[in-house]
């Protein structure tokens, strides 16, 4: 099965917890038999949605702006599994992340449905999905870590996803905690397959 | 309050014709109908080069207080808004001293549940704490597909109430008041109900694919069922 990681180091952040937490994820999955595709967003020109459901009306399923984002939802769509990597941005994602997620609405259907007693839009593709997100941040902050994985709930919630996984962990985390700590985080998917 | 000024952020790519702008142009007019000062900063203007982006910040440091106004992408806020947000921590931790500020956000969604749009607010409140910006409150709406860009007083009898709540809050941005949470609900009152709002939604996409004659279930790409 696939897997994308979608790598938001932002500018402000020590940007080798996250390629670090890629780089291991990467080869814990490769490991188990799973392709890994690793993309470091600060890499790609990806620019801002435009926000006028192009996507939805015009040329359904596809953007109408032609940048990298292109490669990205294409690995997106053939995904069993994104991994989400950003620093804890006041409890959100960085822009970084954030600029590829604006521009998955081609992933989804316009139409409204009911999930979980809320309206939603229905995947475009009938594939099923995880999530694992990974947040850093300098600082213990309660606050900013409840607000994180509410987003990632949400988010989920949004594309139809049932199965996800969050967890924060410290700027400074060393070498072997962060193995052990994506070592349990992948450690379902064991049970699962 | 004539020497103060009040700055809108508006976060849609749509600009000035966006509901973003539409909700926080209300405001304006009743500040400047009272004599307060205001401007207006487009945020996707603004982060689009290294020198934009600083005569933007040099706009926000000179406001006594930050309205952003922005559509909810995906559960938050939009990639150009947190890079503003990123940048303005970023210089913020360069500075010794900071001019006392306050903040406020009107968040709108295309869903019908106001309540959608809490992380987004969530996140906001977090960004003026760590930036120590005295927090206002948010204002939140369900619905926001409504008013589809139009100025609220063209948008259609469901969005004429809007036009009172918003004056109806002017008085707090000028005092630096936080919001009671009686205005905040009463903002997010859905403008119809929702059997109503996602029928003329559903309705509305058929009607613009069949007019484009394209497929709206279409699958361009390849992909590997489960």
């Amino acid at each position: 099965m696939n897997t994308v990681i979608l790598n938001g180091t932002g500018k402000d952040s020590r940007p080798d917890v996250l390629n670090r937490s890629g780089n291991l994820f990467a080869r814990e999955l490769e490991k188990k038999g799973w392709a890994v595709t690793h993309i470091k967003l600060s890499e790609k020109t990806i620019a801002p949605c435009c926000g006028r459901f192009k996507c939805w009306i015009q040329t359904p399923g596809e953007c109408v702006i032609k940048d990298d984002q292109l490669e990205v939802i294409q690995h997106i769509i053939k995904s069993g599994m994104i991994i989400y990597l950003t620093p804890v941005t006041f409890g959100g994602y960085s822009s970084q992340l954030k600029k590829t997620l604006d521009r998955i609405l081609p992933v989804l259907l316009p139409f409204f449905i009911k999930v979980s007693g809320e309206i939603h839009h229905p995947q475009r593709y009938p594939n099923k999905r995880r999530i694992i997100a990974l947040g850093t941040q300098r600082e213990p902050n309660d606050q900013t870590e409840r607000i994180f994985h509410n987003l990632v709930r949400r988010n989920a919630l949004n594309m139809n996803i049932q199965d996800i996984m969050t967890e924060v962990i410290p700027d400074s985390i060393d070498d072997r905690e962060l193995e052990k700590k994506i070592s349990d985080m992948l450690h379902p998917l064991e049970v699962a397959r | 309050m004539k020497n103060q000024k009040i700055l809108l952020l508006v976060g849609s790519p749509k600009k000035g014709k966006s509901s973003s702008y539409s909700l926080g142009r209300i405001i304006l007019d009743k500040l400047e109908e009272r004599g307060t000062g205001t401007g207006t900063l487009y945020i996707h203007e603004c982060i689009q080069s290294e020198e934009k982006m600083s005569d933007a910040i040099r706009e926000i440091d000179s406001a006594d207080t930050l309205l952003f106004a922005f559509p909810l992408y995906v559960d938050h806020l939009p990639a150009p808004v947190i890079r503003l947000l990123e940048e303005m921590a970023c210089r913020n931790k360069e500075e010794k001293t900071r001019k006392e500020q306050r903040m406020m956000a009107i968040i709108n969604c295309g869903f019908p549940e106001t309540r959608q749009n809490r992380p987004a607010s969530d996140i906001m409140k977090q960004f003026a704490i760590q930036m120590n910006i005295t927090w206002l409150g948010s204002l939140e709406l369900g619905m926001g597909g409504f008013i589809g860009g139009r100025p609220l007083d063209k948008a259609g009898g469901p969005a004429k109430p809007l036009i009172g709540k918003l004056a109806a809050i002017v008085p707090y941005l000028e005092n630096g008041d936080a919001l009671p949470e009686q205005i905040i609900r009463n903002f997010g009152k859905p403008l119809m109900p929702r059997w109503l709002y996602t029928t003329v939604g559903n309705f509305s996409w058929k009607r613009m694919t069949r007019k484009n004659r394209v497929d709206p279930y279409a699958r361009p790409y390849h992909y590997r069922p489960d």
